[in-house]
C-alpha cells in the first residue's frame, strides 16, 4: 500500500515565463477525498494542476504524486505515471478532428492491446456512465457544452485513474447541467474510491462535493479545511467569498473629477 | 472640442473648460476631458474642467482618473532594444526548430524499432489530404505553366529556326526545377498552412496539453504522420507536374508551332536524362520536409487565441516558401559548380 497522500505541494512557487503566479503554496491530497481548489478568478487555480500533471515545471519548491516529482520524470516512467491520472479540461479538449467514441478508445488504443471489438464496448460502458450514450458516432463540435465535459469526462476516466484532476468542471454550464456533473463526480468517487482535485469558483458545487477545500488568493493558500471551517473562518477574505460579499469599492485612486478640478 | 482644446494645449497654455452650461455626458465626453489632461501633463501646462453639475457631474466622480504612468509605458524601448529582443525571438526559434527536427527524426525513424509507432490510418489519411486533394491545383498550375513555357520558348528559338528545342527547354525546366518548385509553392500555401492552422487551434483549445497528459507524445501523434505523408506525396505530386506541365509545352507545340508529335516526344526523351529526375525528385523531399515541419513549429509555438492562429499560417507560408527557394538556390549551385 501507498501512504495516505497522493499529492504533496510543499512551498511550490510557478509561474510563466518571468511572471510568478503562485508563490510558495504547500497543500495535500488524501486518498480517496474530493478536495475542491478554489479562489477567485486569476488566482493560478489552472496553473497548480498543469503542474501535477508536468504540463509545468514549477519554479521553485516540492510537488509530488503518487510519490513522485512530475517534472522530473523519465520518457519509460512518464506512461505509467500518466495513467494513473485523469485530466478534465477547463473546455474539454476533446480532439476536434476523431469522433466523440475516438476520443475515449484514444487511452485504450495508445496504452493497451485490447482487441477493437472490447474497446467499443468498454467506450460504449463508459459514454453510458456520463450520461451519454449513443452518441460515440458524434464529432465533438456536434455535442452541446455540457455534453463535451461529460465525454471528456469519460476520457478522462477511461484508464479508470487513481486521481481526477477537473479543471472548472461546471464553468459556463446552467445550474442543472453543472449539478450533474457534480453527481457524477461525486457518484465516481463513491463507487470507485477516485481521488479528486477539483478547480472551481462555483460555491453550489464546493458545498455538494468537497471534503476538503483549500483556498488561493493572489497565488497563496489563504485557507485550508472544511467548508464548515471555512464558512465560521476568522478571516475576512474567506468569509465573504462564502457569504458571496461584493466587494466594498469598484474604484482604486482618485477620479476624474477631483483632479479636473483640483489642478490648478 | 478636442481638436480646439489639443491645439491650445500643444502650444503650451493652460485651459479651464467651464461644464456649467453642459446637461449630460456619456463616456466618450469623460474620455475626451482625460485626454485633455494627460496631453496638459505630457505638455507641462495644466487642463481643468469646472462646474459641472447633475448627471455630469456624478459621471466625472464615478470615472476612475487616467493613470499617471500611461505616457511612459507608451513610448517604445530604443532602437538596440527591440534589435535584441527581435533577436532573441529569432534564436529561440531556431532552437525550438532544431529540437522539433530532433524529436520528429526521433518518433520517426528510431521509436518504431522499440514498438512505438504513429497511430494507425493517420499516415494515409494524411498523405490523402495533402496530396490527393492537391492533384487538380497543381495540375492546373503545371498544365499553364507548360503553356507559358512553350510560348516564350518559341517566341525566342523561332528567330532561329530552332523550333524543336522547345522540347528540351519545357522538360528539362519542369523537370529540375519548376516542377519540384511549382508542387512544392503549391503544397505549402494548401497544406502548409492548414497543418499550421490545425496544430495550432489545437493548442489553443488545449488539446495538445491534454494528449500529453494521456501519455500521448505530440510529435509521434501529430506531427511524423504528416511528415511520413508529405515524403511520399511531395515526390509524386512532382512527378505528376512534370508530366502535366510536359504535356502542355508539347500541346502548344503541336498545335501552334506545327511540330510533329513524335519528333517532339523524341525530342523530349532524348534531352532528359536519369540524373535530371533524380535532382528533381530529391529536391522536393527536402520541400516537403520543409513545408511539413514548418508548419508544425509554426503551429505547435502558437500565443494567444484566434489571432495568433492567423498569425502562425501566415508565418508558416512565408517561412517555408521563402526557405524553399533558399534549399533551390543551394540545390542549383551545388549542382553547378559539383
Amino acid at each position: 500500500m501507498e501512504a495516505d497522500v497522493i499529492v504533496e505541494v510543499r512551498n511550490m512557487t510557478a509561474g510563466y515565463g518571468d511572471r510568478v503566479i503562485i508563490r510558495e503554496i504547500s497543500f495535500d491530497v488524501h486518498r480517496g477525498e474530493i478536495l475542491a481548489l478554489i479562489g477567485g478568478s486569476g488566482c493560478g487555480k489552472s496553473t497548480v494542476i498543469r503542474t501535477l500533471v508536468g504540463l509545468l515545471k514549477p519554479m521553485g519548491g516540492n510537488v509530488r504524486v503518487f510519490g513522485q516529482d512530475p517534472s522530473m520524470l523519465e520518457e519509460e516512467q512518464r506512461i505509467p505515471f500518466l495513467r494513473r491520472i485523469g485530466m478534465l479540461f477547463q473546455n474539454g479538449a476533446l480532439l476536434g478532428s476523431m469522433t466523440v467514441g475516438d476520443n475515449v478508445a484514444l487511452p485504450f488504443r495508445e496504452h493497451t492491446s485490447l482487441p477493437e471489438s472490447v474497446v467499443h464496448r468498454i467506450v460504449e460502458s463508459k459514454l453510458a456512465m456520463v450520461g451519454l450514450p449513443d452518441t460515440a458516432h458524434l464529432m465533438p463540435s456536434e455535442l452541446s457544452g455540457g455534453m463535451r465535459k461529460r465525454a471528456s469526462l469519460s476520457r478522462a476516466m477511461a484508464l479508470d485513474p487513481d486521481l481526477l484532476l477537473c479543471d472548472e468542471p461546471s464553468a459556463g454550464l446552467d445550474p442543472i447541467v453543472a449539478a450533474g456533473i457534480d453527481v457524477t463526480l461525486r457518484d465516481l468517487q463513491r463507487n470507485l474510491g477516485t481521488t479528486m482535485l477539483v478547480v472551481t469558483h462555483e460555491l453550489a458545487s464546493v458545498a455538494l462535493i468537497a471534503d476538503r477545500v483549500v483556498m488561493l488568493h493572489e497565488g497563496e493558500v489563504l485557507a485550508d479545511g472544511t467548508v464548515e471551517q471555512m464558512r465560521s473562518s476568522t478571516n475576512n477574505r474567506v468569509r465573504n467569498f462564502f457569504a458571496r460579499t461584493p466587494p466594498t469599492t469598484n474604484q482604486a485612486g482618485p477620479s476624474l473629477l477631483s483632479i479636473l478640478e483640483e489642478e490648478a | 472640442m478636442l481638436r480646439t482644446a489639443g491645439k491650445i494645449l500643444r502650444q503650451r497654455r493652460p485651459l479651464v473648460v467651464d461644464l456649467a452650461q453642459v446637461t449630460a455626458a456619456d463616456s466618450m465626453g469623460a474620455g475626451a476631458l482625460a485626454e485633455c489632461h494627460i496631453l496638459a501633463r505630457q505638455r507641462d501646462t495644466s487642463f481643468r474642467a469646472v462646474n459641472a453639475t447633475g448627471q455630469v457631474r456624478q459621471l466625472l466622480d464615478q470615472t476612475p482618473a487616467p493613470l499617471a504612468a500611461r505616457a511612459a509605458a507608451t513610448t517604445r524601448g530604443s532602437m538596440f532594444e527591440r534589435l535584441g529582443t527581435g533577436g532573441d525571438r529569432v534564436l529561440q526559434g531556431s532552437i525550438a526548430f532544431l529540437q522539433l527536427l530532433a524529436d520528429t527524426a526521433y518518433w520517426g525513424l528510431i521509436a518504431p524499432f522499440r514498438r512505438r509507432f504513429p497511430p494507425p490510418g493517420a499516415t494515409t489519411a494524411q498523405a490523402l489530404r495533402i496530396g490527393a486533394d492537391g492533384l487538380p491545383i497543381v495540375g492546373l498550375i503545371s498544365f499553364l505553366l507548360g503553356l507559358i513555357m512553350a510560348f516564350q520558348a518559341a517566341y525566342q528559338l523561332r528567330q532561329f529556326g530552332a523550333n524543336i528545342f522547345v522540347a528540351n527547354l519545357v522538360g528539362v525546366s519542369m523537370v529540375r526545377e519548376l516542377g519540384p518548385l511549382m508542387s512544392a509553392i503549391v503544397v505549402a500555401g494548401r497544406s502548409g498552412s492548414a497543418i499550421a492552422a490545425e496544430l495550432g487551434t489545437m493548442v489553443v483549445g488545449e488539446e495538445i496539453d491534454a494528449l500529453r497528459t494521456m501519455g500521448v507524445n505530440e510529435i509521434r501523434f501529430l506531427v511524423v504522420p504528416r511528415v511520413f505523408a508529405i515524403t511520399f506525396t511531395q515526390p509524386s505530386l512532382t512527378l505528376y507536374s512534370n508530366a502535366v506541365g510536359i504535356f502542355g509545352g508539347f500541346l502548344i507545340a503541336v498545335l501552334y508551332l506545327d511540330l510533329s508529335a513524335a519528333a517532339y516526344i523524341q525530342q523530349t526523351i532524348s534531352a532528359l536524362s536519369l540524373n535530371d529526375l533524380i535532382t528533381g525528385l530529391s529536391k522536393s523531399i527536402v520541400f516537403a520536409w520543409i513545408i511539413a515541419l514548418i508548419g508544425c513549429h509554426c503551429g505547435l509555438r502558437i500565443t494567444g487565441g484566434a489571432e495568433g492562429v492567423g498569425r502562425a499560417t501566415t508565418t508558416s507560408v512565408v517561412a517555408s516558401i521563402f526557405l524553399i527557394i533558399v534549399a533551390d538556390s543551394v540545390f542549383t549551385t551545388l549542382s553547378t559548380v559539383l
